[in-house]
């Protein structure tokens, strides 16, 4: 039971701990830093991988959580992680090809999506100052670390479905 | 054969389904954040504050191996460059060895001129703070009694200022009071040199400022020259900083830089011209 509850509540911690990851040097250095969005690519992977472990409610409350601590305007990343699941369950496989290229390219569009109109809706609403190099920066970085948080996932998603089995 | 009831089986029913549902509500909870965002509602801020104040420790925590990460790279960055700030060091505290002879030599080589022309140390000038016991600066004799006298070593005519500069002088003593005559009294006439246009003049108290006398042609000086003291007449040492010349169309005064001030401190300089002259 024990080993089942931490099997079943492991993709949650670690995505949790991967928004904390991702802010916490925030918390400790003052200059404005170039940070890969690691949450979107792990969320992203998983959902790949395994979307069946997660709901839309779970989905959800991440996104909301990461942007409570991202941004001003909360709401864009929740919308986003239920978009992706949405189509990966309805048309399961989309965003998953045999060729990784493909995936890779689905993954930088769908990231592209996000920060355009995440960058929309802050200076509409909000009149934030939108960073355009150190966030092109952080899009870069996404984009290169996408393949080894994907073949992360993929062996942590394989290995606690072999635990579930 | 049991059916559903027909309820459960609308809602199973193309979208109206428990994932439908879900996704509807998630959507639309969503839109309603993205708008009580924007529209920064008092609950919505509250929430995010309280939000953020409980995930901070985790934040922390999570944060910690990259605080110990950062202070270990600035250390080993540090380390890197401690050859290098060595050598800087011991450059400089060579050159300031150096300049420790030096000075040495020079203090040794005083002291021999000093045996030589016979010249006792002495101290010519101590200053001592004093607090006013009577706010003069309202009264028209301007006039201020301070809480320092015969006792602590004033002599009349010692120098008083205050954070501004120059005041007065002495007028009074008494055994653990003084009396102050500042220079805006009508009473006060200080003997001044004019630093750039080279003329000598007394300068006399009047209210806020102080009027010229004994100077020909006032309107030789320049504007805005600093007038200091002179020694003409045995109780000012000289060079004293008084104020700055001011020019008008019809009217040269100076204004001093000691302005009429709140402060209920002032020094007293205190000259032993005996000792002085003894030279």
């Amino acid at each position: 039971m024990y080993n089942n509850f931490i099997t079943k509540s492991f993709p949650y911690i670690l995505i949790f701990f991967f928004i904390f990851f991702e802010f916490s040097p925030i918390y400790f250095f003052e200059n404005q830093l170039i940070r890969p969005y690691m949450t979107f690519t792990v969320v992203y992977c998983w959902i790949c991988h395994d979307f069946q472990r997660f709901r839309p409610l779970s989905l959800m409350i991440f996104g909301l959580f990461y942007d409570l601590l991202q941004t001003e305007v909360v709401g864009i990343t929740c919308l986003f992680f239920i978009l992706i699941y949405h189509v990966q369950r309805k048309k399961s496989g989309n965003l998953i090809s045999f060729d990784f290229k493909e995936t890779w390219i689905k993954f930088t569009i769908y990231l592209l999506i996000y920060i355009v109109t995440s960058m929309i809706v802050n200076v509409l609403f909000n009149d934030t100052n939108f960073n355009f190099k150190s966030n092109f920066l952080c899009f870069i970085l996404s984009i290169a670390l996408f393949p080894l948080f994907f073949s992360i996932i993929d062996k942590l998603s394989y290995k606690f479905r072999g635990y579930n089995d | 054969m049991a059916y559903k009831a027909s309820f459960s089986r609308g809602l199973k029913s193309g979208l109206l389904n428990p994932y439908g549902i879900e996704v509807f509500v998630c959507v639309l909870i969503s839109l309603l954040l993205i708008l009580a965002s924007t529209a920064k509602t008092k609950i919505f801020l509250d929430f995010k504050y309280y939000v953020i104040s409980i995930s901070k420790p985790g934040l922390i925590l999570v944060g910690k191996p990259f605080q110990f990460l950062n202070g270990s790279l600035i250390y080993f960055s540090d380390l890197k460059g401690a050859h290098k700030l060595n050598s800087e060091l011991i450059s400089e505290n060579k050159n300031l060895k150096d300049e420790i002879n030096k000075n040495t030599f020079l203090r040794v080589e005083n002291f021999k001129l000093k045996k030589l022309l016979n010249i006792d140390e002495a101290d010519y000038s101590k200053k001592i703070t004093a607090r006013i016991l009577i706010d003069s600066y309202a009264h028209e004799n301007s006039r201020i009694f301070i809480d320092v006298g015969k006792e602590n070593g004033l002599k009349v005519n010692d120098i008083v200022f205050n954070e501004f500069g120059i005041i007065g002088r002495i007028a009074e003593l008494g055994k653990n009071s003084s009396k102050v005559l500042t220079i805006f009294d009508q009473d006060s006439v200080i003997p001044a040199f004019s630093l750039e246009s080279k003329k000598s003049f007394l300068l006399e108290g009047d209210v806020d400022k102080l009027n010229l006398k004994h100077l020909e042609n006032i309107f030789d000086l320049k504007h805005n020259e600093v007038v200091v003291t002179t020694d003409a007449a045995g109780y000012f040492k000289e060079g004293i900083k008084i104020g700055k010349v001011q020019k008008t169309l019809n009217k040269v005064f100076v204004q001093p830089f000691a302005k009429k001030s709140d402060s209920i401190y002032v020094n007293v300089l205190i000259y032993d011209f005996q000792n002085q002259l003894s030279w």
